[in-house]
């Protein structure tokens, strides 16, 4: 046993030990039965019609790794399977179970129960595009806009002064941003049709088209499976889609004075 | 109209019940989700930074000349027979009769592309 594990049991259930808090769910609610962060487990900490799951860690300075942030998924993921829960982002901790109570479940009670109805019976798709490749791309701009066939035509020939070059290439990358936005548009306006709010991210890389999420209701995510499909298969010969969901609102949920 | 990818993978559609990578997992649990501003924050350590890199703005000459070149080097008679050969598999929406019509194919291709341009350059450089 590590010199950490001695302390967190040691320090477990007093009551001065920091806590650390995934997400608030109705009190009531079922606790995840995945490991937590450190190693830890998962417990709730309850406030009237509200509760928060934490884990109680060994002091306030903590050192997440790669294996903590993959638990505070698994943890909020597994909650979501079970009800409504409202995602914290990673890493906010308590320095006691008594002032995670007095100062945030205690005076954001109301507030907190409201949300947690707002989100109820909700789910977010996590949705991300993109290109096959870059000549799958590029092949239809050259084949939909006449002045780019043209300059190619004239500069293929091997005369090709710079400043042609310059321009052909200036006048794809134009081309091919505004591909990209009129791809990413049209994706997000047709899986909106069956989501009750949408936020869009920046795309990634090179060849992302777009990033966005869905929030969707439980009775719903059929009529969202058949919008993606049929969005999929409309853009199958150049767009690749991968969607992850039903997720917990990460990107839904906020609450007054937070960021 | 839809094809039976309900809860399978399909070779342009992928799908997961939850996250299943770091980077998908960092996406979501670092950059989103109720913040308690008042409260500790954990450090992060140990994560190779997952860079979620933001495009490069298109804006060099150098970039320019990029895409000059990978327009010029593609092939597109290849690129077309591809695209003809997905359309005929299935994508016009009935029109998987073996894709002998060349009038259909190109009218599913026109909607797919959300509009009639211009074939002017493939076409010459099929007679290539």
């Amino acid at each position: 046993m590590s010199a950490i594990e001695e302390q967190q049991l040691e320090r477990r259930g007093r009551a001065d030990a920091p806590v650390y808090v995934y997400g608030i769910v109705r009190a009531g609610a079922g606790v995840p039965r995945v490991p937590g962060v450190l190693g830890s487990s998962v417990a709730v900490v309850p406030e009237r019609q509200v509760a928060a799951l934490v884990s109680v860690v060994a002091d306030e300075r903590v050192r997440a790794k790669r294996r903590d942030l993959l638990a505070h998924s698994d943890v909020l993921q597994e909650a979501h399977g079970g009800g409504v829960v409202l995602p914290l982002r990673f890493g906010t901790l308590f320095p006691s179970e008594e002032e995670l109570r007095a100062g945030f479940l205690g005076p954001r009670h109301d507030e907190l129960r409201s949300l947690l109805d707002r989100f109820e019976g909700l789910g977010e798709m996590r949705l991300r595009a993109s290109y096959h490749d870059e000549q799958s791309v590029l092949g239809e701009i050259v084949a939909e806009d006449q002045q780019v066939a043209r300059l190619r035509e004239a500069t293929r020939t091997g005369a090709a002064s710079h400043a042609q070059l310059v321009r052909l290439g200036e006048l794809v990358a134009a081309r091919l941003e505004a591909r990209r936005a009129a791809d990413g548009d049209e994706i997000v306006r047709r899986l909106s049709e069956g989501a009750v709010d949408v936020n869009v991210d920046a795309p990634e890389g090179d060849l992302g088209v777009v990033k966005a999420s869905f929030l969707v209701r439980e009775q719903d995510r059929r009529r969202f499976d058949e919008l993606l499909e049929a969005t999929a298969l409309r853009l199958r010969h150049l767009v690749d889609f991968t969607c992850t969901g039903p997720l917990p609102p990460h990107s839904f949920v906020a609450i007054a004075g937070g960021r | 109209m839809a094809i039976a990818t309900q809860g399978t993978a399909s070779n342009y559609l992928q799908r997961a019940p939850s996250p299943s990578g770091l980077a998908e997992v960092l996406d979501l649990i670092l950059d989103k989700g109720l913040v308690i501003d008042a409260y500790v924050r954990v450090a992060v350590i140990g994560i190779e930074l997952v860079t979620i890199d933001a495009r490069i703005v298109i804006a060099s000459v150098d970039t320019y000349l990029r895409f000059a070149e990978a327009v010029n080097r593609l092939d597109l008679t290849q690129t077309e027979a591809a695209g003809l050969k997905e359309l005929r598999e299935g994508g016009g929406g009935g029109g998987n009769g073996g894709g002998k019509s060349r009038g259909m194919i190109e009218g599913a291709k026109q909607a797919f592309s959300g509009n009639g341009k211009e074939k002017a350059g493939v076409r010459s450089d099929e007679e290539d």
